[in-house]
């Protein structure tokens, strides 16, 4: 839901762990009030108030991280993009949660999903462009895959990320499922 | 003339080079999900550009008479989010009178043409860059024919897919972000740009 901010600026850890913020501060306070004021305001007014709030928020938040002025300009008009983010959109206006505690545990935990899956790819690419995590010098091999920064490589490495999860699943259902049988023939055996 | 030219290089900018989808990757989360067919991308792109350029005419007027307010990025970049959400409003007015109800034209649509990043990026873009009115509505142009030839594209690529033996854990969203970071690529190798060395 919100992949372009994972495909396009998630260039470093540093990148992620701040388009990760921005993301946070745009939905998990929408997401938490919506729910307390989604009766009180007509359904047209909804998205432009909520939007409105979030983007707010971003601009607060972007005031006070003057001190990462170059992961700043990386992230360039993607950290107001953040604002209208498909998390929060989702959040509130498609499935909107029935209470503020459900919208909180929503939001932060969907926030959280980005985060790691943002971390993920900003170190893998962080190696391999500048080989470095986190400003960390570390060298793995003898070559640099300088295009990995490109917007296109972003999408590759989530289509290929997105099959290995899926892969990776499967293979844990399958692994639940030989465990259950075991268990209920054990206690066939035992009865 | 040279206005002209200067005029023509900012639409294939905007169409090719910052291309919206293939190059910002800005709705891809909401392109994938749609299987509208071919005259429903052309309506959806048609909206789309309809709101970016009442959003960048309304920014344009706001901000050139309001130029002390929005010497910052992050004020500019509220004004277009305001203008987006005026135009939102006044297209669910106008889409809720019964006369255009007959269009069939869903609520959804309208939330996914103001809000989904790119009538938004491509008015921020275009008022944070262009020097002119006429450079601004130039871009947003552009922008708008690049995004309905994108999401043509998206759509006969996953057509096609849709056809071939894809393995299952390939099926979907993965096969179709590899097929669209291949045709990004092969856009990029069309314009010629350099990799950062």
């Amino acid at each position: 839901m919100a992949l372009p901010f994972v495909i396009v600026p998630v260039t470093s850890l540093k990148t992620a762990l701040i388009i990760s913020a921005f993301i946070a501060i745009a939905t998990i306070p929408v997401a938490t009030l919506s729910p307390l004021i989604n009766q009180k305001i007509p359904a047209v007014y909804r998205l432009p108030i909520y939007s409105m709030f979030s983007l707010i928020c971003v601009v607060i938040l972007r005031m006070n991280l003057t001190s990462y002025a170059s992961a700043l300009d990386v992230l360039g008009l993607y950290v107001f993009l953040s604002a209208v983010n498909g998390i929060m959109i989702e959040l509130t206006i498609f499935n909107n949660r029935e209470t503020v505690l459900k919208g909180f545990k929503d939001s932060f935990f969907m926030c959280l999903g980005f985060l790691a899956i943002a971390c993920i790819i900003g170190a893998l690419r962080e190696v391999l462009t500048f080989e470095t995590i986190g400003g960390i010098h570390i060298k793995l091999w003898n070559f640099r895959l300088v295009g990995v920064s490109l917007p296109f490589f972003g999408f590759i490495l989530i289509g290929l990320i997105n099959a290995l999860f899926r892969n990776f699943s499967k293979v844990f259902m399958r692994i639940l499922i030989a465990y259950s049988d075991k268990k209920k023939l054990k206690a066939k055996e035992n009865l | 003339m040279s206005s002209f030219t200067n005029i023509i290089i900012l639409i294939v900018t905007a169409m090719v080079m910052e291309n919206v989808v293939f190059a910002r990757a800005v709705g891809i989360d909401h392109l994938l999900e749609q299987d509208r067919g071919y005259k429903g991308i052309l309506t959806f792109g048609f909206w789309v550009g309809a709101v970016a350029i009442f959003a960048a005419i309304f920014s344009w007027v706001a901000i050139t008479t309001f130029q002390v307010v929005f010497i910052l990025n992050k004020f500019k970049a509220i004004m277009v989010l305001a203008s987006v959400s005026i135009a939102y409003i006044g297209l669910t007015f106008l889409f809720n009178k019964k006369d255009l109800r007959k269009l069939h034209i869903e609520e959804q649509l309208i939330t996914l043409c103001c809000y989904n990043g790119a009538a938004f990026l491509m008015v921020l873009i275009a008022i944070t860059t262009a020097k002119n009115f006429l450079e601004v509505l130039a871009y947003c142009i552009g922008g708008t024919i690049g995004l309905i030839i994108a999401i043509l594209l998206i759509h006969a690529g996953r057509e096609r897919l849709e056809m071939c033996r894809v393995p299952a854990s390939f099926s979907g969203i993965p096969i179709m972000m590899i097929y669209i970071g291949i045709l990004g690529l092969a856009i990029y190798g069309l314009v010629g740009h350099q990799l950062p060395t």
